[in-house]
Protein backbone atom coordinates (compact mmCIF):
# COMPACT_ATOMS: atom_id res chain seq x y z
CA UNK A 1 0.00 0.00 0.00
CA UNK A 2 1.81 3.08 -1.26
CA UNK A 3 -0.62 5.76 -0.16
CA UNK A 4 0.41 5.87 3.51
CA UNK A 5 4.05 6.30 2.45
CA UNK A 6 3.12 9.24 0.25
CA UNK A 7 0.82 10.76 2.85
CA UNK A 8 3.43 10.40 5.60
CA UNK A 9 6.02 12.07 3.38
CA UNK A 10 3.65 14.92 2.54
CA UNK A 11 2.84 15.49 6.19
CA UNK A 12 6.51 15.69 7.18
CA UNK A 13 8.03 17.49 4.23
CA UNK A 14 6.79 20.73 2.70
CA UNK A 15 8.42 19.93 -0.64
CA UNK A 16 6.56 16.64 -0.93
CA UNK A 17 3.32 18.35 -0.01
CA UNK A 18 3.91 21.01 -2.67
CA UNK A 19 4.45 18.25 -5.18
CA UNK A 20 0.80 17.24 -4.86
CA UNK A 21 -0.25 20.56 -6.38
CA UNK A 22 2.71 21.20 -8.64
CA UNK A 23 3.44 17.77 -10.07
CA UNK A 24 0.97 15.04 -9.05
CA UNK A 25 2.34 12.73 -11.73
CA UNK A 26 5.77 13.06 -10.14
CA UNK A 27 4.28 12.20 -6.77
CA UNK A 28 2.58 9.15 -8.27
CA UNK A 29 5.84 7.97 -9.75
CA UNK A 30 7.90 8.59 -6.62
CA UNK A 31 5.59 6.54 -4.40
CA UNK A 32 4.34 4.07 -6.99
CA UNK A 33 0.79 5.24 -6.45
CA UNK A 34 -2.07 3.83 -8.45
CA UNK A 35 -4.36 6.28 -10.22
CA UNK A 36 -6.97 5.59 -7.56
CA UNK A 37 -4.57 6.33 -4.74
CA UNK A 38 -3.42 9.55 -6.37
CA UNK A 39 -7.05 10.58 -6.81
CA UNK A 40 -7.62 9.99 -3.09
CA UNK A 41 -4.79 12.36 -2.22
CA UNK A 42 -5.68 15.00 -4.81
CA UNK A 43 -9.31 14.95 -3.72
CA UNK A 44 -8.56 15.99 -0.13
CA UNK A 45 -8.86 19.67 0.82
CA UNK A 46 -5.52 21.54 1.04
CA UNK A 47 -6.57 22.99 4.42
CA UNK A 48 -6.67 19.48 5.85
CA UNK A 49 -3.07 18.88 4.86
CA UNK A 50 -1.98 22.18 6.40
CA UNK A 51 -3.75 21.53 9.69
CA UNK A 52 -2.31 18.02 9.91
CA UNK A 53 1.18 19.26 8.98
CA UNK A 54 0.98 21.71 11.90
CA UNK A 55 -0.20 18.90 14.16
CA UNK A 56 2.77 16.74 13.13
CA UNK A 57 5.08 19.57 14.14
CA UNK A 58 3.19 20.04 17.41
CA UNK A 59 3.67 16.34 18.16
CA UNK A 60 7.36 16.75 17.42
CA UNK A 61 7.52 19.56 19.98
CA UNK A 62 5.75 17.38 22.53
CA UNK A 63 8.22 14.56 21.91
CA UNK A 64 11.14 16.93 22.49
CA UNK A 65 9.35 18.37 25.52
CA UNK A 66 9.35 14.96 27.23
CA UNK A 67 13.17 14.97 27.29
CA UNK A 68 14.21 18.62 26.97
CA UNK A 69 11.38 20.49 28.74
CA UNK A 70 13.27 23.72 29.42
CA UNK A 71 14.76 23.88 25.93
CA UNK A 72 11.41 23.13 24.32
CA UNK A 73 9.61 25.77 26.40
CA UNK A 74 12.31 28.31 25.59
CA UNK A 75 11.94 27.69 21.87
CA UNK A 76 8.16 27.92 22.04
CA UNK A 77 8.08 31.07 24.15
CA UNK A 78 11.15 32.98 22.96
CA UNK A 79 12.34 31.64 19.61
CA UNK A 80 9.35 30.15 17.77
CA UNK A 81 10.86 30.94 14.37
CA UNK A 82 13.92 28.91 15.27
CA UNK A 83 11.69 26.02 16.30
CA UNK A 84 9.74 26.25 13.05
CA UNK A 85 12.98 26.21 11.09
CA UNK A 86 14.07 23.05 12.90
CA UNK A 87 10.69 21.35 12.74
CA UNK A 88 10.37 21.92 9.02
CA UNK A 89 13.49 19.84 8.42
CA UNK A 90 12.71 16.82 10.57
CA UNK A 91 11.31 13.51 9.44
CA UNK A 92 11.11 11.19 12.41
CA UNK A 93 12.04 7.55 11.93
CA UNK A 94 10.03 4.87 13.75
CA UNK A 95 11.54 4.24 17.19
CA UNK A 96 10.63 1.89 20.05
CA UNK A 97 8.02 3.28 22.42
CA UNK A 98 10.36 3.37 25.41
CA UNK A 99 12.73 5.67 23.50
CA UNK A 100 10.02 8.25 22.90
CA UNK A 101 11.52 11.68 22.37
CA UNK A 102 15.17 10.67 22.55
CA UNK A 103 15.88 10.63 18.81
CA UNK A 104 14.08 13.94 18.35
CA UNK A 105 15.95 15.51 21.24
CA UNK A 106 19.29 14.30 19.94
CA UNK A 107 18.45 15.69 16.53
CA UNK A 108 17.47 19.08 17.94
CA UNK A 109 20.56 19.26 20.13
CA UNK A 110 22.88 18.39 17.27
CA UNK A 111 21.16 21.00 15.11
CA UNK A 112 21.44 23.72 17.76
CA UNK A 113 25.12 22.92 18.29
CA UNK A 114 25.80 22.98 14.56
CA UNK A 115 24.01 26.32 14.28
CA UNK A 116 26.13 27.65 17.15
CA UNK A 117 23.23 28.69 19.37
CA UNK A 118 25.52 29.18 22.39
CA UNK A 119 23.58 28.93 25.67
CA UNK A 120 20.55 27.27 24.08
CA UNK A 121 22.71 24.53 22.57
CA UNK A 122 24.54 24.12 25.87
CA UNK A 123 21.33 23.76 27.82
CA UNK A 124 19.90 21.33 25.28
CA UNK A 125 23.04 19.19 25.69
CA UNK A 126 22.67 19.40 29.47
CA UNK A 127 19.04 18.26 29.37
CA UNK A 128 19.79 15.56 26.84
CA UNK A 129 22.59 14.10 28.95
CA UNK A 130 20.26 14.07 31.94
CA UNK A 131 17.48 12.49 29.92
CA UNK A 132 19.76 9.73 28.73
CA UNK A 133 20.73 8.90 32.29
CA UNK A 134 17.18 8.67 33.50
CA UNK A 135 14.15 10.60 34.51
CA UNK A 136 15.12 14.08 35.58
CA UNK A 137 14.46 15.05 39.18
CA UNK A 138 13.04 18.50 39.74
CA UNK A 139 14.88 21.18 41.57
CA UNK A 140 18.06 19.19 42.01
CA UNK A 141 20.66 21.65 43.23
CA UNK A 142 23.95 21.78 41.44
CA UNK A 143 27.14 21.58 43.44
CA UNK A 144 28.83 18.68 45.11
CA UNK A 145 26.75 17.52 48.03
CA UNK A 146 28.41 16.56 51.28
CA UNK A 147 29.27 12.92 51.55
CA UNK A 148 26.79 10.89 53.55
CA UNK A 149 29.06 7.99 54.36
CA UNK A 150 32.74 8.42 54.91
CA UNK A 151 34.46 5.84 52.75
CA UNK A 152 38.11 5.58 51.93
CA UNK A 153 39.79 4.52 48.74
CA UNK A 154 41.76 1.35 48.89
CA UNK A 155 45.36 1.53 47.70
CA UNK A 156 45.28 -1.60 45.58
CA UNK A 157 41.88 -1.47 43.92
CA UNK A 158 41.04 0.15 40.61
CA UNK A 159 38.78 3.18 40.48
CA UNK A 160 35.97 3.44 37.93
CA UNK A 161 33.39 6.11 37.20
CA UNK A 162 30.01 4.84 38.41
CA UNK A 163 27.82 3.27 35.75
CA UNK A 164 25.18 5.98 36.10
CA UNK A 165 27.65 8.87 36.08
CA UNK A 166 29.22 11.01 33.42
CA UNK A 167 31.14 14.25 33.23
CA UNK A 168 30.18 16.85 30.66
CA UNK A 169 31.84 20.18 29.84
CA UNK A 170 29.92 23.25 28.74
CA UNK A 171 30.93 26.73 27.61
CA UNK A 172 28.04 28.14 29.64
CA UNK A 173 27.15 27.54 33.25
CA UNK A 174 24.09 25.40 32.65
CA UNK A 175 23.69 24.87 36.38
CA UNK A 176 22.74 28.54 36.72
CA UNK A 177 19.71 28.24 34.48
CA UNK A 178 17.03 28.67 33.43
CA UNK A 179 16.32 31.24 31.98
CA UNK A 180 18.52 30.02 29.19
CA UNK A 181 19.30 33.41 27.66
CA UNK A 182 20.83 34.54 30.97
CA UNK A 183 23.24 31.65 31.41
CA UNK A 184 26.72 33.01 32.29
CA UNK A 185 29.33 32.31 29.64
CA UNK A 186 32.00 30.36 31.50
CA UNK A 187 33.53 26.95 31.09
CA UNK A 188 31.65 24.63 33.42
CA UNK A 189 32.24 21.01 34.29
CA UNK A 190 29.20 19.09 35.43
CA UNK A 191 29.06 15.59 36.86
CA UNK A 192 25.69 13.95 36.30
CA UNK A 193 24.78 10.97 38.37
CA UNK A 194 21.87 8.61 38.63
CA UNK A 195 22.16 6.17 41.49
CA UNK A 196 20.94 2.65 40.87
CA UNK A 197 17.94 2.88 43.15
CA UNK A 198 16.98 6.47 42.39
CA UNK A 199 15.13 7.67 39.28
CA UNK A 200 16.45 11.21 39.72
CA UNK A 201 19.56 12.50 38.05
CA UNK A 202 21.73 14.61 40.32
CA UNK A 203 23.86 17.38 38.87
CA UNK A 204 27.13 18.41 40.51
CA UNK A 205 29.03 21.46 39.35
CA UNK A 206 32.67 20.47 39.73
CA UNK A 207 35.93 22.24 39.11
CA UNK A 208 38.40 21.31 36.39
CA UNK A 209 40.68 19.51 38.86
CA UNK A 210 37.86 17.24 40.00
CA UNK A 211 36.91 16.62 36.37
CA UNK A 212 40.51 15.57 35.71
CA UNK A 213 40.38 13.29 38.71
CA UNK A 214 37.17 11.68 37.48
CA UNK A 215 38.67 11.24 34.02
CA UNK A 216 41.42 9.18 35.64
CA UNK A 217 38.84 6.84 37.15
CA UNK A 218 38.67 4.70 34.04
CA UNK A 219 39.10 1.27 35.60
CA UNK A 220 42.82 1.06 34.86
CA UNK A 221 44.35 2.85 37.83
CA UNK A 222 44.37 2.56 41.59
CA UNK A 223 44.08 5.59 43.83
CA UNK A 224 47.84 5.51 44.44
CA UNK A 225 48.54 5.46 40.72
CA UNK A 226 46.16 8.36 40.12
CA UNK A 227 47.72 10.37 42.93
CA UNK A 228 51.18 9.57 41.61
CA UNK A 229 50.17 10.60 38.10
CA UNK A 230 48.50 13.93 38.80
CA UNK A 231 49.97 14.81 42.18
CA UNK A 232 52.89 16.86 40.88
CA UNK A 233 53.81 18.25 44.23
CA UNK A 234 50.25 19.03 45.08
CA UNK A 235 49.01 18.04 48.43
CA UNK A 236 48.61 14.32 47.92
CA UNK A 237 46.50 14.07 51.04
CA UNK A 238 44.05 16.54 49.50
CA UNK A 239 43.78 14.46 46.34
CA UNK A 240 43.23 11.33 48.35
CA UNK A 241 40.55 13.13 50.36
CA UNK A 242 38.89 14.24 47.11
CA UNK A 243 38.86 10.65 45.87
CA UNK A 244 37.37 9.58 49.19
CA UNK A 245 34.65 12.19 48.69
CA UNK A 246 33.88 11.00 45.18
CA UNK A 247 33.70 7.45 46.44
CA UNK A 248 31.38 8.45 49.25
CA UNK A 249 29.16 10.31 46.79
CA UNK A 250 29.10 7.09 44.74
CA UNK A 251 30.36 8.92 41.68
CA UNK A 252 33.23 6.43 41.53
CA UNK A 253 33.43 2.85 42.63
CA UNK A 254 36.12 0.35 43.47
CA UNK A 255 36.60 -2.59 41.12
CA UNK B 1 -21.51 -1.30 33.32
CA UNK B 2 -18.20 0.42 34.01
CA UNK B 3 -19.85 3.82 34.37
CA UNK B 4 -18.53 7.34 33.94
CA UNK B 5 -14.77 7.83 33.93
CA UNK B 6 -11.99 10.31 33.37
CA UNK B 7 -8.74 10.24 31.43
CA UNK B 8 -5.92 9.98 33.97
CA UNK B 9 -3.32 12.70 33.46
CA UNK B 10 -0.45 13.68 35.75
CA UNK B 11 -1.82 17.22 35.98
CA UNK B 12 -5.08 15.88 37.37
CA UNK B 13 -3.68 13.17 39.66
CA UNK B 14 -4.13 15.01 42.95
CA UNK B 15 -7.73 15.99 42.24
CA UNK B 16 -8.52 12.49 41.01
CA UNK B 17 -7.23 11.12 44.32
CA UNK B 18 -9.28 13.65 46.24
CA UNK B 19 -12.49 12.90 44.37
CA UNK B 20 -12.05 9.19 43.73
CA UNK B 21 -15.58 8.48 44.96
CA UNK B 22 -17.04 10.50 42.07
CA UNK B 23 -15.09 8.83 39.27
CA UNK B 24 -16.15 5.30 38.33
CA UNK B 25 -13.08 4.34 36.35
CA UNK B 26 -9.92 5.74 34.77
CA UNK B 27 -8.37 5.48 31.35
CA UNK B 28 -4.58 5.74 31.06
CA UNK B 29 -2.35 6.21 28.04
CA UNK B 30 -0.86 2.79 27.39
CA UNK B 31 2.53 4.02 26.28
CA UNK B 32 3.08 5.94 29.51
CA UNK B 33 3.18 2.65 31.41
CA UNK B 34 4.25 -0.04 28.96
CA UNK B 35 7.97 0.01 29.71
CA UNK B 36 8.11 2.31 32.74
CA UNK B 37 8.73 0.43 35.97
CA UNK B 38 8.19 3.31 38.36
CA UNK B 39 5.02 4.52 36.67
CA UNK B 40 3.83 0.94 36.51
CA UNK B 41 4.06 0.62 40.28
CA UNK B 42 1.86 3.71 40.68
CA UNK B 43 -0.59 2.24 38.20
CA UNK B 44 -0.84 -1.00 40.16
CA UNK B 45 -1.78 1.00 43.24
CA UNK B 46 -4.34 2.94 41.25
CA UNK B 47 -5.84 -0.26 39.87
CA UNK B 48 -6.60 -1.44 43.40
CA UNK B 49 -8.95 1.51 43.80
CA UNK B 50 -10.91 1.49 40.54
CA UNK B 51 -11.04 -0.14 37.10
CA UNK B 52 -8.31 1.03 34.74
CA UNK B 53 -8.40 0.80 30.95
CA UNK B 54 -5.23 1.24 28.86
CA UNK B 55 -5.76 3.41 25.80
CA UNK B 56 -2.99 3.27 23.21
CA UNK B 57 -1.81 5.78 20.64
CA UNK B 58 1.11 3.93 19.03
CA UNK B 59 -0.10 0.49 18.05
CA UNK B 60 -0.57 1.74 14.48
CA UNK B 61 -2.97 -1.04 13.63
CA UNK B 62 -3.45 0.48 10.16
CA UNK B 63 0.21 0.18 9.17
CA UNK B 64 1.09 -2.33 6.50
CA UNK B 65 3.13 -4.40 8.91
CA UNK B 66 1.80 -6.50 11.72
CA UNK B 67 1.94 -4.64 15.06
CA UNK B 68 5.27 -4.86 16.85
CA UNK B 69 5.37 -8.16 18.71
CA UNK B 70 7.27 -6.74 21.67
CA UNK B 71 4.67 -3.99 22.02
CA UNK B 72 1.78 -6.45 21.93
CA UNK B 73 3.47 -8.74 24.45
CA UNK B 74 4.07 -5.83 26.80
CA UNK B 75 0.49 -4.68 26.30
CA UNK B 76 -0.80 -8.13 27.23
CA UNK B 77 1.30 -7.99 30.40
CA UNK B 78 -0.04 -4.57 31.30
CA UNK B 79 -3.66 -5.55 30.70
CA UNK B 80 -3.31 -8.65 32.82
CA UNK B 81 -1.45 -6.87 35.59
CA UNK B 82 -4.15 -4.27 36.11
CA UNK B 83 -6.95 -6.67 35.19
CA UNK B 84 -8.31 -4.25 32.60
CA UNK B 85 -11.79 -5.09 31.31
CA UNK B 86 -10.66 -4.12 27.81
CA UNK B 87 -8.01 -2.09 26.00
CA UNK B 88 -8.25 0.33 23.10
CA UNK B 89 -6.39 2.04 20.30
CA UNK B 90 -7.22 3.92 17.11
CA UNK B 91 -8.38 3.17 13.58
CA UNK B 92 -5.41 4.81 11.93
CA UNK B 93 -1.73 4.54 11.17
CA UNK B 94 0.92 6.47 13.07
CA UNK B 95 3.96 5.32 11.14
CA UNK B 96 5.22 3.70 7.99
CA UNK B 97 8.44 1.72 7.63
CA UNK B 98 10.37 4.97 7.26
CA UNK B 99 8.38 7.71 8.94
CA UNK B 100 6.94 8.10 12.43
CA UNK B 101 4.23 10.75 12.24
CA UNK B 102 3.55 10.81 15.95
CA UNK B 103 -0.11 11.43 15.23
CA UNK B 104 -3.17 9.45 14.26
CA UNK B 105 -3.30 9.57 10.46
CA UNK B 106 -6.29 8.58 8.34
CA UNK B 107 -6.30 5.41 6.30
CA UNK B 108 -7.42 5.00 2.71
CA UNK B 109 -10.96 3.83 3.34
CA UNK B 110 -11.22 0.80 1.07
CA UNK B 111 -12.69 -2.62 1.73
CA UNK B 112 -9.27 -4.20 1.28
CA UNK B 113 -7.68 -1.96 3.93
CA UNK B 114 -10.63 -2.49 6.29
CA UNK B 115 -10.39 -6.27 6.03
CA UNK B 116 -6.64 -6.33 6.48
CA UNK B 117 -6.92 -4.07 9.52
CA UNK B 118 -9.68 -6.25 10.97
CA UNK B 119 -7.47 -9.31 10.69
CA UNK B 120 -4.63 -7.59 12.52
CA UNK B 121 -6.96 -6.28 15.22
CA UNK B 122 -8.38 -9.75 15.71
CA UNK B 123 -4.89 -11.18 16.16
CA UNK B 124 -3.96 -8.45 18.65
CA UNK B 125 -7.14 -9.12 20.62
CA UNK B 126 -6.35 -12.81 20.69
CA UNK B 127 -2.76 -12.20 21.79
CA UNK B 128 -3.76 -9.82 24.57
CA UNK B 129 -6.67 -11.94 25.72
CA UNK B 130 -9.15 -9.14 26.45
CA UNK B 131 -11.63 -7.23 24.26
CA UNK B 132 -9.94 -4.77 21.93
CA UNK B 133 -11.87 -1.57 21.21
CA UNK B 134 -11.08 0.42 18.08
CA UNK B 135 -11.64 4.17 18.13
CA UNK B 136 -12.66 6.53 15.34
CA UNK B 137 -10.11 9.35 14.97
CA UNK B 138 -10.36 13.02 14.14
CA UNK B 139 -8.95 13.48 10.65
CA UNK B 140 -8.35 16.69 8.79
CA UNK B 141 -7.12 15.15 5.54
CA UNK B 142 -10.30 13.68 4.11
CA UNK B 143 -9.02 11.32 1.44
CA UNK B 144 -11.37 10.92 -1.51
CA UNK B 145 -12.00 7.27 -0.74
CA UNK B 146 -14.62 4.83 -1.99
CA UNK B 147 -16.05 4.29 1.51
CA UNK B 148 -17.32 6.86 3.94
CA UNK B 149 -15.81 6.71 7.41
CA UNK B 150 -18.92 5.02 8.78
CA UNK B 151 -18.91 2.44 5.98
CA UNK B 152 -15.22 1.79 6.60
CA UNK B 153 -15.83 1.21 10.31
CA UNK B 154 -18.74 -1.07 9.52
CA UNK B 155 -16.52 -3.05 7.16
CA UNK B 156 -13.84 -3.42 9.83
CA UNK B 157 -16.40 -4.60 12.36
CA UNK B 158 -17.82 -7.05 9.84
CA UNK B 159 -14.47 -8.85 9.71
CA UNK B 160 -13.45 -9.00 13.37
CA UNK B 161 -15.17 -9.29 16.70
CA UNK B 162 -13.45 -6.34 18.33
CA UNK B 163 -15.54 -3.62 19.91
CA UNK B 164 -15.89 0.07 19.15
CA UNK B 165 -14.78 3.03 21.18
CA UNK B 166 -16.89 5.77 19.70
CA UNK B 167 -15.39 9.21 20.18
CA UNK B 168 -18.38 11.51 19.87
CA UNK B 169 -16.23 14.63 19.84
CA UNK B 170 -14.29 13.23 16.89
CA UNK B 171 -17.55 12.37 15.19
CA UNK B 172 -18.88 15.88 15.73
CA UNK B 173 -15.68 17.53 14.47
CA UNK B 174 -15.37 15.28 11.43
CA UNK B 175 -19.03 15.80 10.53
CA UNK B 176 -18.60 19.57 10.67
CA UNK B 177 -15.25 19.63 8.86
CA UNK B 178 -16.19 17.22 6.12
CA UNK B 179 -19.86 17.95 5.76
CA UNK B 180 -21.58 14.72 6.67
CA UNK B 181 -24.49 13.96 8.96
CA UNK B 182 -23.48 12.60 12.37
CA UNK B 183 -26.84 10.88 12.83
CA UNK B 184 -26.47 9.11 9.50
CA UNK B 185 -23.04 8.01 10.72
CA UNK B 186 -24.67 6.47 13.81
CA UNK B 187 -27.20 4.72 11.57
CA UNK B 188 -24.42 3.17 9.48
CA UNK B 189 -22.02 1.76 12.05
CA UNK B 190 -22.95 -1.37 14.05
CA UNK B 191 -23.99 0.42 17.24
CA UNK B 192 -24.31 -2.85 19.14
CA UNK B 193 -20.50 -3.05 19.02
CA UNK B 194 -20.02 0.29 20.80
CA UNK B 195 -18.72 -0.48 24.28
CA UNK B 196 -17.27 2.85 25.29
CA UNK B 197 -17.62 6.51 24.41
CA UNK B 198 -15.13 9.39 24.51
CA UNK B 199 -16.36 12.92 25.24
CA UNK B 200 -14.22 16.03 24.82
CA UNK B 201 -14.23 19.60 23.63
CA UNK B 202 -12.34 21.34 20.84
CA UNK B 203 -12.14 24.74 19.22
CA UNK B 204 -13.07 26.29 15.92
CA UNK B 205 -9.86 27.06 14.04
CA UNK B 206 -9.36 29.36 11.09
CA UNK B 207 -10.08 26.67 8.51
CA UNK B 208 -11.48 23.77 10.46
CA UNK B 209 -12.84 22.67 13.81
CA UNK B 210 -9.95 21.32 15.89
CA UNK B 211 -9.85 18.47 18.37
CA UNK B 212 -7.88 19.94 21.28
CA UNK B 213 -9.23 18.14 24.35
CA UNK B 214 -8.86 21.53 25.98
CA UNK B 215 -12.45 22.73 26.33
CA UNK B 216 -15.65 21.69 28.02
CA UNK B 217 -17.73 19.09 26.20
CA UNK B 218 -20.01 21.11 23.88
CA UNK B 219 -23.76 20.70 23.74
CA UNK B 220 -23.57 19.13 20.27
CA UNK B 221 -21.52 16.26 21.71
CA UNK B 222 -23.87 15.82 24.67
CA UNK B 223 -26.74 15.64 22.18
CA UNK B 224 -24.92 12.91 20.29
CA UNK B 225 -24.48 10.99 23.54
CA UNK B 226 -28.21 11.21 24.16
CA UNK B 227 -28.85 10.00 20.60
CA UNK B 228 -26.47 7.11 21.08
CA UNK B 229 -27.77 5.86 24.41
CA UNK B 230 -31.31 6.09 23.06
CA UNK B 231 -30.30 3.58 20.39
CA UNK B 232 -27.96 1.16 22.15
CA UNK B 233 -26.71 0.23 25.61
CA UNK B 234 -23.12 1.25 26.23
CA UNK B 235 -20.92 0.29 29.12
CA UNK B 236 -18.76 3.30 29.72
CA UNK B 237 -18.24 6.98 29.02
CA UNK B 238 -15.02 8.89 29.45
CA UNK B 239 -14.24 12.59 29.73
CA UNK B 240 -10.96 13.43 27.98
CA UNK B 241 -9.00 16.54 28.94
CA UNK B 242 -5.38 16.97 27.87
CA UNK B 243 -4.77 20.73 27.83
CA UNK B 244 -6.09 23.88 29.48
CA UNK B 245 -7.07 22.00 32.60
CA UNK B 246 -9.76 23.90 34.49
CA UNK B 247 -8.71 25.64 37.71
CA UNK B 248 -11.81 24.24 39.30
CA UNK B 249 -11.87 20.44 39.10
CA UNK B 250 -15.61 20.58 39.79
CA UNK B 251 -16.06 21.41 36.10
CA UNK B 252 -14.77 17.96 35.16
CA UNK B 253 -16.71 16.28 37.95
CA UNK B 254 -19.87 17.92 36.67
CA UNK B 255 -19.19 16.52 33.20
CA UNK B 256 -18.55 13.06 34.68
CA UNK B 257 -21.86 13.29 36.55
CA UNK B 258 -23.68 14.42 33.44
CA UNK B 259 -22.30 11.51 31.41
CA UNK B 260 -23.33 9.08 34.16
CA UNK B 261 -26.83 10.50 34.15
CA UNK B 262 -27.02 10.08 30.37
CA UNK B 263 -25.81 6.49 30.65
CA UNK B 264 -28.39 5.56 33.23
CA UNK B 265 -31.21 7.44 31.54
CA UNK B 266 -31.36 5.10 28.59
CA UNK B 267 -34.75 3.75 27.56
CA UNK B 268 -36.17 0.88 29.59
CA UNK B 269 -36.07 -1.50 26.64
CA UNK B 270 -32.29 -1.01 26.43
CA UNK B 271 -31.49 -0.80 30.10
CA UNK B 272 -30.75 -4.46 30.67
CA UNK B 273 -28.74 -4.98 27.54
CA UNK B 274 -25.17 -4.32 28.63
Amino acid sequence: MALPDALAAMLTNDAELALLQRDPAGLRERYALTDTELAMLVGARPAGYQVTRRNVQAKLWRAVNTRLPVTAAHLRDHQPDLWDEFASTVVRPPRPVHEHGIWESERLTTWLVAQDHGPLAAYARYELERAKLGRTGTGTPAGLRPAIHRRRVSADRLLTLAAGARVVVFDYDVTAGPPIHQLPERRTHVALHRRARDARVLAYRINAATASLLACCDGTQTADQIIERIGHGEDQAAIRAALDGLLAAELVRLT
Amino acid sequence: MLGSGLGYRAELAEEIDRHADRIDWLEVITEHYLFADEARERLRLLARRCPIVPHGVELSIGSDREPDAAYVEALAGLVEEIDAPWFSDHLCFTRTDRVALGLLAPLPRTREVARRLAGKAQRVQQAVGRPFLLENITYYVDLATPLTEAQFIAEVMEHCDCGLLLDLANLDINARNHGFDAIEFLQTIPLERVTQVHLAGGIDGEDMALDTHGEAVPSRVWDLLDELVARTPIQATLIERDTDFPDDFTELLTEIDRARTALTARPAELAGGA
